[in-house]
């Protein structure tokens, strides 16, 4: 296993991190009405598809309206879940001041309940990125995604899991936080579980009731037809977010590292760990925003709390900071890095190394 | 003949400031300043020449008086309050809290505050002048 400080020459990492640290400067003295008016425009874009959705579920008969009526409400909660969920919970519009958009208040339309996900993600996953033992969210504990990983026998059949997990994608994000896992190893009672599973299944509830019982009950003889377009509009946003997620930090070329010794995670050393620990993906600017800017995985995780819309103007500049201190940039096509990422899911299911990434000279 | 005129000054802090900066670099009479809320003013730009500074926090009533730059949140964990905290390093925004008045500086930005009624994240900042926290 590697440090971060492996990659980059000692004398370039102070001005790697003062570097990274102007730019995140100017960016953020530059925020202002531009950045508001997109949220505004991604909530009212939201709202309108997940409602022009829901409408056509509940009044249709045809199959063409049950289509378009779950292909609008899987763009709804798309929205939602990615531009406007993840971006706002991360602080990225805690300086507008607007109460609907505060990072530790806001929740959004997912099974995951919002303290859970400020927890698991905003804190434990991006400060201790990529490393391991600290970082659950490597292989979310159940895949294999690396030669350096132990090797378990149900790793095996890690790719039925993944598909398993990816078309249930909410469950798994909504119950990461819980620590299940504690339980097995003995580090936690049934009942600490329990106590700790409260809010996920506060959560879980309303959103079952709202989605399987509120909406289609209203619908009265459309019932049916209400609960499977909302079922399965949860399915594609599932399929979808999980696609895209898999894709930041498990594209070939990610790099997982060991915990850093006390003090040498300096400003450079943690945003190096960051860029090699990511992957990108490259598109137009509306393949950008259905992935909520996680597509800048690289620039999300350097700046997780400067709005996701800016990621595309500063790439290039992350990009020749790189370039000139010699350090990698993952980035490729969505099939490119999603079939590198099925690939090691297949590869690790089965014991054995490959050989390791050699760390450049 | 500036040196005679009366002024009167109203606005966004840093206006005021740079205004009240500039009156006094020329030598004219000091402006009157007009805020709809008293701000308080840092004792100083730089953290070691500020002296000692109180940390109220007002919910649970505990002030913490010290100098040097030591974190609204280590001050806090120090007077045996557990405010939210999560990275400790200003990207996870778990430790906002409400500053109610004083000056504060963000040790990732350099960047100082007196807005009153601010939301301010703890782990990134230290005090300037007296602070009061809803805390």
């Amino acid at each position: 296993m590697h440090q971060a400080t492996d990659f980059l020459r000692p004398e370039l990492l102070e001005s790697f991190g003062a570097e990274l640290d102007a730019l995140r400067d100017e960016v953020r003295a530059s925020l202002g009405e531009k950045d508001v008016r997109h949220i505004r425009r991604m909530i009212r874009l939201s709202y309108a598809a997940s409602g022009t959705g829901r409408a056509l579920l509940h009044f249709g008969f045809d199959l063409i309206s049950f289509v378009l009526g779950t292909g609008s409400l899987a763009l709804g909660k798309i929205l939602e879940n990615m531009e406007i969920g993840h971006n706002v919970m991360h602080g990225q519009y805690d300086w507008t001041r607007d109460p609907g958009l505060q990072s530790q208040t806001y929740e959004w339309d997912n099974v995951c309940d919002g303290d859970n996900w400020r927890h698991f993600h905003n804190y434990e996953h991006h400060t201790f990125t990529n490393i391991v033992g600290l970082d659950r969210d490597i292989g979310y504990g159940v895949i294999r995604t690396d030669a350096s990983l132990p090797w378990k026998p149900s790793h095996l059949f890690q790719p039925f899991h993944a598909v398993a997990l990816a078309l249930m994608f909410q469950w798994g994000v909504a119950a990461h936080d819980l620590r299940a896992e504690e339980v097995m190893e003995g580090k936690s009672t049934w009942r600490d579980l329990f106590r700790r599973s409260r809010p996920f299944l506060r959560k879980a509830g309303w959103q079952l009731a709202k989605d399987y019982l509120f909406f289609p009950a209203i619908a009265l003889w459309n019932a049916p037809r209400v609960l499977l377009g909302n079922l399965l509009a949860n399915g594609i946003r599932n399929l979808w977010t999980f696609t895209v997620i898999f894709c930041g930090h498990f594209p070939e070329g990610t790099q997982l590292f060991d915990a850093p010794a006390e003090g040498t995670d300096t400003r450079g050393a943690w945003y190096l760990r960051q860029i090699l620990g990511s992957a990108n993906l490259e598109g137009g600017s509306w393949f950008h925003i259905l992935t909520g800017h996680l597509s800048h995985q690289i620039e999300h995780h350097l700046f997780p709390d400067i709005p996701a819309a800016r990621y595309p103007e500063m790439a290039p500049r992350v990009q020749e900071i790189c370039a000139r201190h010699g350090v990698p940039y993952n980035t490729g096509s969505l099939g490119a890095q999603f079939g590198s990422v099925v690939k090691r899911i297949l590869r690790y299911s089965l014991p054995g190394p490959s050989a390791a990434v050699p760390v450049p000279a | 003949d500036m040196a005679d005129r009366h002024t009167w000054v109203c606005g966004p802090e840093t206006f005021v400031t740079a205004a009240q900066e500039t009156w006094r670099g020329a030598g004219w009479k000091t402006p009157a300043v007009e805020a709809f809320v008293p701000f308080v003013a840092p004792t100083s730009t730089d953290v070691a020449r500020v002296g000692v500074t109180r940390v109220e926090h007002r919910i649970s009533g505990v002030t913490d008086a010290r100098e040097g730059a030591t974190t609204l949140l280590d001050r806090a964990e120090a007077q045996g309050l557990s405010p939210k905290s999560g990275c400790r390093m200003g990207i996870c925004h778990t430790c906002t809290c409400r500053k109610i008045s004083g000056a504060v500086k963000d040790l990732r930005t350099g960047e100082i505050s007196s807005t009153p009624d601010e939301t301010i994240q703890l782990c990134v900042s230290v005090a300037c002048s007296d602070v009061v926290l809803d805390l």
